[in-house]
C-alpha cells in the first residue's frame, strides 16, 4: 500500500496488535531498537536524558525560578526515582504495555538507575520490564538481546490472552 | 496418533518432548549432549523418540523449538523463547507455581507468573557465567571431580568457603588460592553453590511469590536447591523432570498453534 493510501486508511506501518514498548535510554547501536519491530513490537515512547529539554518552560514563575526548575528536571541532576516517576507518567500517557531499559556498558550515568526504574514501574503499572545492556557494536550479543526482547513481546501477548 | 514435539536446544544439552496433539499427554522425552551440528542432533533425538512411541515423521503435526539454539533447528515450524516455554512447562507440571528459577549451562532466569499462569515478568542473566551451570563445570575441572559428583561432595561440607569474586574467571583464581591454603574441596564446592545461588537470587529483588519452582539442568545437581533456599529465604521445590520443562512447554505450545 502506498504511503498516501496507508495514511488515508489510518493505518500504521505495524500490525494493529504490535506490542507497544516504551524505551528508556538511547543506544549507540540503533539496530538494537530495530529488534523491537522484528519481534512484533513497536516503540511508542522514549525517555532519553535530554527529554527534559523538550518540556515547556513555565511562564507562571519568576524567570530565574523557572530556569532553575528546568535545570533540576535534568535526570542527570535528580535522583533516579524522580526520573522513574516521569517515565511512569509517560508510559501511562502513551499506553505502553512493556518497558525496555537499555544501558551502554560503562556509559550509564547511574549503575543502579535501571533497577530503580524497573522496580517503580513494575510496582506502579505492573507491566513487564526488561533491562538490556547494548554495547556500541552489538553483533556479539545480538542473539541474547533478541531473546530478551522476544520474551518481552511474548510476555505481553501472553498477558493479553492470559496464556 | 498425531504428535506435537517440543525441542529445547540448550547450551549443554538438547531435550525433546513428544505430546499427544489431542490430549496434550506426554508420550515420551529424552535428552542428549549438545554438539556442533545442533539440527542433526535434534533430528536424531526426535527420530529416536518417535521410534520408541511407535510414531514417525508423518505422525508429527507441529514442532516448536526453544533454547538458545532454537533458530538453528530449521525443521521446526516455529520458535518460542525459553522463558515462555519454561513457564508453560512448569505450570503444566505444577499448576500453582508462582515463581520459576531456571539455571542452565549458559544462563539463568527468574520468571514470575500471574495467577493465570502467564508470564508476568522475568529477569535473565546471560552475560556472566557466575550465576550459571558453567561455574560448576569450571569448578569440577579445577577440583578434578566429575560434574555429577559435585553435589555429593558439597553435601559433606561442614564449613562452606566464602567465594567473594563475582566473576567466574576471578573466582577460579580464588579457588586456586583456597586449595593452596588447605581448604577442603567439599567446602569449596559448597561455597560455589552458595555463590551461584546468591547471584541468581540477586535478580529476584525483594519480590518473590511462593511456590518457587527450580528447573533447568542445574536443578539436578544435589545441594543447589538448598543453596537457593538459603539465599532466597523461601522454600524452593525442584520441578519434576527439571531438564525437560522447556521442551515440554514448547510441545504444549505446539498443540495450541
Amino acid at each position: 500500500m502506498s504511503k498516501r493510501r496507508r495514511i488515508g486508511a489510518h493505518q500504521g506501518h505495524f500490525g494493529a496488535d504490535a506490542v507497544r514498548v516504551f524505551w528508556v535510554n538511547p543506544v549507540a547501536d540503533l539496530r538494537a531498537m530495530n529488534l523491537i519491530e522484528e519481534c512484533g513490537g513497536r516503540v511508542c515512547g522514549t525517555d532519553y536524558l535530554f527529554c527534559h529539554a523538550l518540556d515547556p518552560i513555565p511562564t507562571d514563575l519568576p524567570p530565574m525560578d523557572a530556569l532553575a526548575q528546568m535545570a533540576l528536571a535534568d535526570p542527570m541532576v535528580g535522583p533516579a526515582s524522580d526520573r522513574a516517576d516521569r517515565i511512569i507518567r509517560d508510559i501511562r500517557a502513551f499506553g505502553a504495555e512493556a518497558l525496555v531499559v537499555s544501558r551502554i556498558p560503562g556509559a550509564s550515568h547511574c549503575a543502579y538507575e535501571g533497577g530503580v526504574i524497573h522496580d517503580k514501574v513494575r510496582s506502579a503499572l505492573g507491566i513487564p520490564v526488561c533491562e538490556i545492556e547494548v554495547p556500541p557494536v552489538s553483533d556479539p550479543v545480538r542473539p541474547t538481546i533478541r531473546t530478551r526482547i522476544e520474551a518481552l513481546i511474548e510476555t505481553v501477548r501472553g498477558q493479553r490472552t492470559d496464556l | 496418533m498425531t504428535i506435537c514435539a517440543g525441542i529445547d536446544a540448550g547450551s549443554r544439552a538438547i531435550k525433546v518432548v513428544l505430546v499427544d496433539a489431542g490430549t496434550g499427554d506426554i508420550l515420551g522425552s529424552g535428552a542428549q549432549d549438545q554438539g556442533v551440528n545442533q539440527a542433526m542432533l535434534a533430528r536424531d533425538l526426535l527420530d529416536r523418540l518417535l521410534d520408541e512411541v511407535g510414531g514417525n515423521g508423518k505422525s508429527v503435526s507441529r514442532i516448536v523449538a526453544t533454547g538458545y539454539g532454537r533458530n538453528l533447528v530449521r525443521f521446526a515450524d516455529s520458535t518460542v523463547t525459553e522463558i515462555t516455554c519454561h513457564a508453560r512447562g512448569v505450570r503444566r507440571l505444577v499448576p500453582d507455581a508462582a515463581t520459576i528459577i531456571e539455571i542452565g549451562g549458559q544462563d539463568s532466569k527468574l520468571i514470575r507468573l500471574n495467577d493465570k499462569g502467564a508470564v508476568r515478568d522475568f529477569a535473565m542473566n546471560d552475560r556472566c557465567a557466575a550465576g550459571t551451570g558453567r561455574f560448576l563445570e569450571v569448578v569440577a575441572t579445577r577440583l578434578e571431580v566429575e560434574l555429577d559428583a559435585l553435589g555429593q561432595l558439597a553435601a559433606q561440607s561442614t564449613e562452606p568457603a566464602a567465594i567473594s569474586s563475582m566473576c567466574v574467571v576471578f573466582a577460579e583464581t580464588e579457588i586456586v588460592g583456597l586449595l593452596a591454603s588447605g581448604i577442603a574441596r567439599e567446602d569449596i564446592v559448597s561455597g560455589v553453590q552458595a555463590s551461584i545461588a546468591k547471584r541468581v537470587v540477586a535478580m529476584a529483588g525483594r519480590n518473590v511469590d511462593e511456590p518457587v519452582l527450580f528447573t533447568g539442568g542445574v536443578a539436578m545437581v544435589p545441594g543447589m536447591a538448598a543453596a537457593l533456599e538459603a539465599a532466597l529465604d523461601h522454600p524452593v521445590t525442584i520441578a519434576p523432570d527439571p531438564q525437560i520443562t522447556g521442551a515440554l512447554g514448547a510441545a504444549i505450545l505446539a498443540t495450541q498453534q
